[in-house]
């Protein structure tokens, strides 16, 4: 074989995909146990979407579209609440960022993060599997692990809710006239 | 193009500072918890301008103007944004699962007040015409303070979870001096605003921002010194991170640019004395020499014992 085929591009189709192996394990009830011990509550719905993805063709797995009522009407603070912190925090940046370059974030932000937070909450689940491997870490230890990194913080997302209430409050004040204009 | 470089004018700063941060408690750039830490500060930031607003709102006013500026620095700007940056630190940043040693405290302290900073920053940098000055002057003075204050809510975090001299009631004392710290600085300067005299205001602006940069970065090291030995004894100090050479770097980078962005800021303004303006580039000239002491001591004792240095500071 000639170093110029050695060296030639793998074909797409055999490269691997983001975490193909938790996919193809076949040891899918262990998937589950750690699944559901990352999520915490209500983990059956996100066990759904990550079974809606293992469903979908390894290309389009990890854009695999689940509607979330509570992101719809809660915006960021359902991350802070799943302890997605730097997510919560981009979806509240981001948009700063973006208004003050091009004038205007985009209405539809808030229907795309609905369409996708539940498989972005799944994917997190899957990186954090992915590190407790590489971490070689096992029984009791793992579980700690998982279930600390995962489950649901209420204070973070009482303090989330106190800065979605604010947001509402100075948009308010703004189309009522109360504040400056910058 | 003109509003992309004002963004980063905004937030490089605190970038840089945090970059001293990193260096200091031998992290890393790619150290998640890190930047959940940053980015959750930031948020703070606008949790602490609805405060902010609010308590000022409610504040009543008493006419003497040196007390109301002493009562604006306390509870509309210290004890708010002090108290949120530990709320965050203490409640989401020091929780993460990847966070193992106590080193990493003063990262993710850094982190918090570092992202707190960029958010204000952001907000005073877009507001003004005149962003040139405002970035510059608030580069070399706000936000290396904002860093000052979360190197010393990390170091007084470290030291109330130090493993065998843990004392829990040490913690406030990590919310405390922060906020000490932040109210002497904005005193004069909010008493300045309402036209008291100026220059003894300004020479105790001065002198908070010198005692506050040799207190808190002694503070630090001696803490930090405790904490390398902690996480050593615990089996969790990571040799590997290498950051000598940048710590020597950043430094003389920050010493020689500190004074420069000062003068060329107040020069660009007309001033024609505008050299003794490299006088509010303290704290740029602080956090760069304590880095280039750093970074020198551990590589000396790299080369001295030839293993990565780490107890060194």
């Amino acid at each position: 074989m000639s170093v110029a085929q050695d060296r030639a591009p793998q074909p797409r189709h055999t490269k691997r995909l983001p975490y193909s192996a938790i996919f193809d394990a076949p040891d899918q009830d262990r998937v589950h146990a750690e699944l559901a011990t990352f999520f915490g509550p209500h983990a059956d719905v996100y066990l759904a979407v990550y079974e809606k993805m293992r469903a979908a063709e390894p290309a389009k797995r990890m854009v695999v579209r689940a509607w979330s009522w509570p992101v719809f009407f809660g915006s960021f603070t359902w991350f802070f609440y799943r302890k997605m912190y730097a997510y919560g925090a981009i979806v509240i940046l981001l948009p700063l960022a973006v208004g003050y370059l091009f004038g205007s974030a985009g209405g539809g932000v808030w229907l795309i993060l609905a369409i996708w937070a539940k498989a972005w909450y799944v994917n997190a689940a899957l990186a954090r599997i992915t590190k407790a491997d590489q971490l070689g870490l096992a029984g009791a230890e793992r579980s700690d692990y998982l279930r600390r990194a995962g489950g649901v913080s209420m204070v973070a997302g009482i303090f989330a809710g106190a800065v979605f209430v604010l947001f509402l409050v100075l948009a308010v004040a703004n189309s009522a006239g109360y504040l400056p204009g910058v | 193009m003109m509003r992309v470089v004002i963004l980063l004018a905004a937030i490089s700063p605190p970038l840089l500072v945090l970059g001293y941060g990193i260096a200091k408690g031998r992290g890393s750039w790619r150290f998640e918890a890190m930047w959940n830490a940053f980015l959750v500060g930031a948020v703070g930031g606008i949790a602490a301008i609805g405060c902010g607003w609010l308590i000022d709102h409610l504040l009543p006013k008493s006419g003497n103007l040196l007390l109301d500026a002493g009562a604006a620095a306390i509870l509309v700007a210290a004890v708010p944004e002090e108290t949120i940056k530990f709320f965050v630190l203490v409640t989401f940043a020091e929780k993460h699962v990847d966070v193992r040693r106590l080193q990493d405290l003063l990262i993710l302290a850094m982190a918090v007040s570092l992202g707190f900073a960029m958010l204000e920053n952001f907000f005073y940098v877009i507001s003004v015409d005149d962003w040139r000055t405002t970035a510059s002057l608030r580069a070399i003075t706000a936000v290396p303070g904002h860093g000052i204050n979360g190197l010393a809510m990390g170091a007084l975090l470290m030291a109330a979870r130090m493993p065998r001299d843990r004392r829990p009631a040490r913690i406030r004392n990590a919310l405390l001096v922060p906020v000490v710290l932040h109210a002497a600085y904005d005193f004069p300067l909010l008493a300045i605003e309402k036209n008291v005299e100026r220059l003894w205001l300004a020479a105790m602006w001065l002198l908070v921002i010198v005692v506050s940069s040799a207190l808190v970065i002694t503070l630090c090291n001696r803490m930090l010194a405790k904490a390398v030995t902690a996480d050593r004894a615990a089996g969790r100090d990571n040799v590997s991170v290498e950051t000598n050479d940048w710590l020597i770097i950043g430094g003389i980078a920050a010493v020689a640019a500190g004074p420069l962005l000062a003068a060329s800021a107040v020069y660009a303004k007309g001033v024609e004395l505008a050299s003794v303006a490299t006088v509010l580039a303290v704290f740029p000239i602080a956090l760069g020499i304590d880095s280039i002491r750093t970074g020198l001591k551990r590589r000396k004792e790299r080369f001295d014992t030839g293993r990565p240095a780490s107890l060194a500071l």
